[in-house]
């Protein structure tokens, strides 16, 4: 139950489809065109435009054609993590890895018939105080039929800012009922967390939003982990999030060393390390600063076990990368997903993004992970059989590996 | 005559199935190809800088930033070139990068290099497939047949690729060799093809053995089709015989210039067409004053490959009662496109009007239907045999003043692909 639930949220969220480490560059500054080379391409690209504008036996949209040339552009690189997203959906896009969002609070999944429905109403949200349930299925918004939307085109939609209202038309069962809801920032649950026989803890993160080390912090003072005998984190599913989250993160079962190494287009490094409870980063020619402040060791010896699967991607590599080089944790699971590189998100002058790979990171012992993945200490399958069926034979060998290692110790 | 009717010399029935080069079913108006600007960023209006400051944010970005260094900027550009012109979703549009431009305007002179083959679309099923072959060119060499699908073309999947960018990927210099996968019925059939040099034919005639009508066929609409059919009537002495029978089957046309010349030639006086642009603008054109006085019966034969040019001229003798069409209902190909080139070196391939008959109607999608209408299945297999029912016909019309299509039904078992064939 819970591994579904946690996956049909990324889908509702992963507009990029799996895997990315955002990177946390300043954007580049854009002037008008300067040297020649750019102003005659941009005198080729003008020309088409006013020649399509002009000509074509159709009446155009100026905006599509300029989606297009950006798409275009984009394609040329053939490569699955560099994306254009379109003004319609990069404001919420954008919100992703934020921690919130701003909408109504369900979580909806796309079924069989190609209809959305909504597979969970979040608690104490708009969507549950206005009465939608579990189920609903997605026909109107706001007068529009959105029976042949995607789950992209229809979140779009239902989405908005704080404090506007949306009009929903849900069929129930056989009837159709309509809602007025009103948005609101809701909190993305990213983060779940219990303690288990044998008083061990389990710690779950759905994805590295910027608040995620915040919430793991709660949720460790919430299980009082200095009290447990062992810890499960759970990066199953994780599809990744920000760099910087990530090397918060590895912070907490990591006193010191390298985390990752940072291998840009130019050919230059950057190595980022744990110290003193920050992430530094080191420049090739030796210049420090500090990256981020939020790094702090967990601050107990208790035998740690982080659960990986083939979807566990990108910032769970990484980080899963990093603790496994510096022989800090016992990774348990299915050789993970195989993403080594990091992308940046610019925003466009047409209110759309650009969100492209401008690196590859390296593991402390500088292996590249693209398509090889991190394989677990222990390598323990889950099939999906045994999963409907309510067994996670993962979770059951972290709870045998660290009840071994608490006899030991 | 029946289904026993004289056969045709094997000689024509060849030739019939010469069909010109690597072109598309389209339709060209060759405009002015003036250039809209220089290549200075000061001509580009305001308003349109600000329109485009996206693309060249984007430009910029991956430019600086990107994992794999140094960007080839052209590509970039090409792309969204590319991506611009894409979004008009019309085949016929289409922009090619300088490379493909160089080998693309190739098409409209004398020699060629490429494959030797013909192609069409199925707009609604999104393939392009083999129309025809030239004979002994490299094609029919290795084997290609028309009715074949393209799949693959050195391992890019054509599904969803337009005729411009699958032309130039077929094309090339003599000598090279390019991989084609073709779909024939249920099978995929992989062709390595060494691309040679050959001659574009044109214009073919001759008097039809045993018979004293005279037949002349071209194979699209070039600069030369019109001086070309006027030395065939000339060496034909067409006044003197007792019909004349124009075959455009598998043209897909041409140069719009050239179809009104060609019109002209049968129109003495009156409307060729009418071409209406996007901003409602309309431009008829007449008879250009070179009539070819043809006095005797003209029969037109089309079929469901000729398109465009060919749909053009022949929408133009059937208004003006000028002739008889007998064949297939035609392809339906109402647009005209301008070919310009771009300050890059390449070139853009654009709609930029529809035409109508002299009746204003347009044909676009419909095509023409024939005065009478003679289907035929499999017509490539009939071919074989040297049997052309359609052409039959138009000797028997010409001959007796009346036809009766039925008598020219041909029943061929199919080869292998039952399931793409038409029912008669």
């Amino acid at each position: 139950m819970r591994i579904n639930r946690v996956m049909t949220i990324l889908l509702i969220l992963g507009a990029f489809g799996i895997g990315y480490v955002m990177g946390t560059h300043n954007p580049v500054q854009v002037a008008v065109a300067q040297d020649d080379t750019t102003t005659e391409l941009f005198s080729t690209l003008f020309e088409v435009y006013d020649i399509l504008e002009g000509q074509y036996v159709n009446e155009i949209d100026p905006q599509a054609m300029v989606n297009g040339a950006i798409k275009g552009m984009v394609e040329v690189l053939d490569d699955p993590y560099t994306n254009y997203v379109d003004p319609e959906y990069f404001p919420f896009v954008s919100q992703e890895l934020s921690g919130s969002i701003e909408g109504i609070g369900v979580i909806i999944s796309e079924n069989d018939n190609g209809e959305i429905a909504i597979v969970d109403v979040l608690e104490g949200t708009p969507a549950e105080r206005a009465g939608l349930q579990a189920g609903d299925i997605f026909v109107g918004v706001n007068g529009e039929d959105v029976t042949d939307l995607t789950y992209l085109e229809l979140s779009s939609r239902v989405r908005g800012r704080a404090g506007t209202t949306v009009d929903l038309e849900m069929r129930r069962g056989d009837t159709t009922v309509s809602f007025t809801v009103e948005r609101a920032r809701i909190e993305i649950p990213n983060v779940e967390y219990e303690v288990l026989d044998g008083n061990i803890g389990y710690l779950k993160l759905a994805q590295f939003s910027s608040d995620a080390r915040q919430k793991l912090d709660e949720a460790l003072t919430a299980l009082d982990v200095e009290s447990l005998n062992g810890l499960i984190f759970d990066l199953r599913d994780n599809p990744g999030g920000y760099l910087s989250a990530a090397v918060e993160i590895s912070g907490l079962f990591m006193e010191e060393g390298v985390v990752l190494v940072e291998e840009f287009g130019d050919g230059t490094r950057q190595t980022f390390e744990i110290r003193n409870g920050q992430g530094v980063q080191i420049l090739d020619n030796g210049d420090e600063r500090t990256y981020v402040n939020n790094a702090g060791h967990i601050g107990t010896d208790i035998p740690i076990v982080v659960l990986v699967n083939g979807n566990s991607a990108s910032a769970s590599e990484l980080v899963s990368g990093a603790w496994q080089d510096n022989d800090t944790v016992t990774i348990i699971g299915e050789t993970t997903f195989g993403k080594g590189t990091v992308q940046l998100q610019n925003p466009l002058s047409n209110g759309g993004g650009l969100r492209y790979t401008i690196a590859r990171w390296l593991t402390p012992n500088g292996e590249w992970i693209t398509d090889i993945g991190i394989t677990p200490d222990i390598v323990v399958n889950l099939t999906e059989t045994m999963s409907d069926a309510g067994q996670d034979t993962q979770l059951k060998a972290a709870l045998e590996f660290l009840a071994q290692q608490i006899v030991e110790r | 005559m029946n289904n026993n009717s004289p056969l045709l010399t094997p000689s024509i029935q060849l030739r019939l199935a010469v069909i010109g080069f690597v072109l598309f079913v389209g339709g060209f108006l060759l405009g002015n190809q003036l250039l809209i600007l220089q290549a200075q960023s000061q001509l580009i209006p305001e308003e349109a800088q600000r329109e485009l400051l996206p693309i060249y944010e984007q430009y910029e970005y991956i430019k600086t930033n990107y994992v794999h260094q140094p960007v080839d900027i052209d590509k970039l550009i090409d792309g969204a070139l590319e991506g611009m012109v894409n979004i008009l979703q019309d085949e016929y549009s289409g922009y090619m990068s300088p490379e493909d431009f160089a080998s693309f305007s190739g098409s409209f002179s004398g020699d060629m290099e490429g494959i030797g083959a013909i192609i069409r679309s199925d707009v609604e099923l999104g393939t392009i497939e083999i129309a025809d072959v030239l004979p002994n060119a490299p094609a029919e060499k290795a084997g290609v047949r028309p009715g074949d699908v393209f799949v693959e073309v050195d391992g890019v999947p054509v599904q969803g690729m337009s005729q411009t960018d699958l032309v130039t990927k077929v094309r090339g210099p003599a000598g090279t060799t390019v991989t084609i996968v073709f779909q024939r019925g249920d099978k995929l059939l992989t062709f390595e093809i060494v691309r040679e040099k050959f001659e574009i034919p044109s214009v073919f005639s001759e008097v039809i053995e045993d018979t004293n009508i005279g037949y002349i066929a071209f194979y699209d609409f070039n600069q030369k089709t019109r001086s070309q059919i006027d030395d065939a009537l000339e060496k034909l002495n067409v006044n003197e015989l007792d019909g004349l029978i124009i075959d455009v089957r598998n043209n897909p046309g041409g140069l719009l210039t050239s179809a009104v010349e060609v019109g002209s030639a049968f129109v003495e006086s009156g409307t060729i067409l009418h071409e209406v642009f996007g901003n409602g603008e309309e431009i008829t054109f007449e008879s250009d004053g070179s009539y070819a006085n043809i006095t005797v019966p003209i029969v037109f034969l089309v079929n469901e490959r000729s398109a465009s040019a060919a749909e053009l001229v022949s929408g133009a003798v059937q208004d003006n009662g000028l002739a008889t069409i007998i064949g297939e209902p035609t392809f339906g190909k109402g647009t005209v496109q301008q070919l310009r080139d771009l300050s890059n070196g390449g070139g853009i391939r654009l709609t930029i009007a529809q035409w109508l008959t002299p009746n204003r109607n347009s044909i676009q999608s419909n095509g023409i239907t024939p005065d009478i209408v003679i289907r035929v299945d499999n017509d490539q297999q009939l071919a074989e045999l040297g049997k052309d029912p359609q052409l039959d016909a138009a000797i028997e019309f010409i001959q007796s003043g009346e036809v009766n299509p039925a008598d020219f039904e041909i029943e061929v078992t199919p080869e292998v692909t039952p399931e793409v064939t038409e029912t008669p």
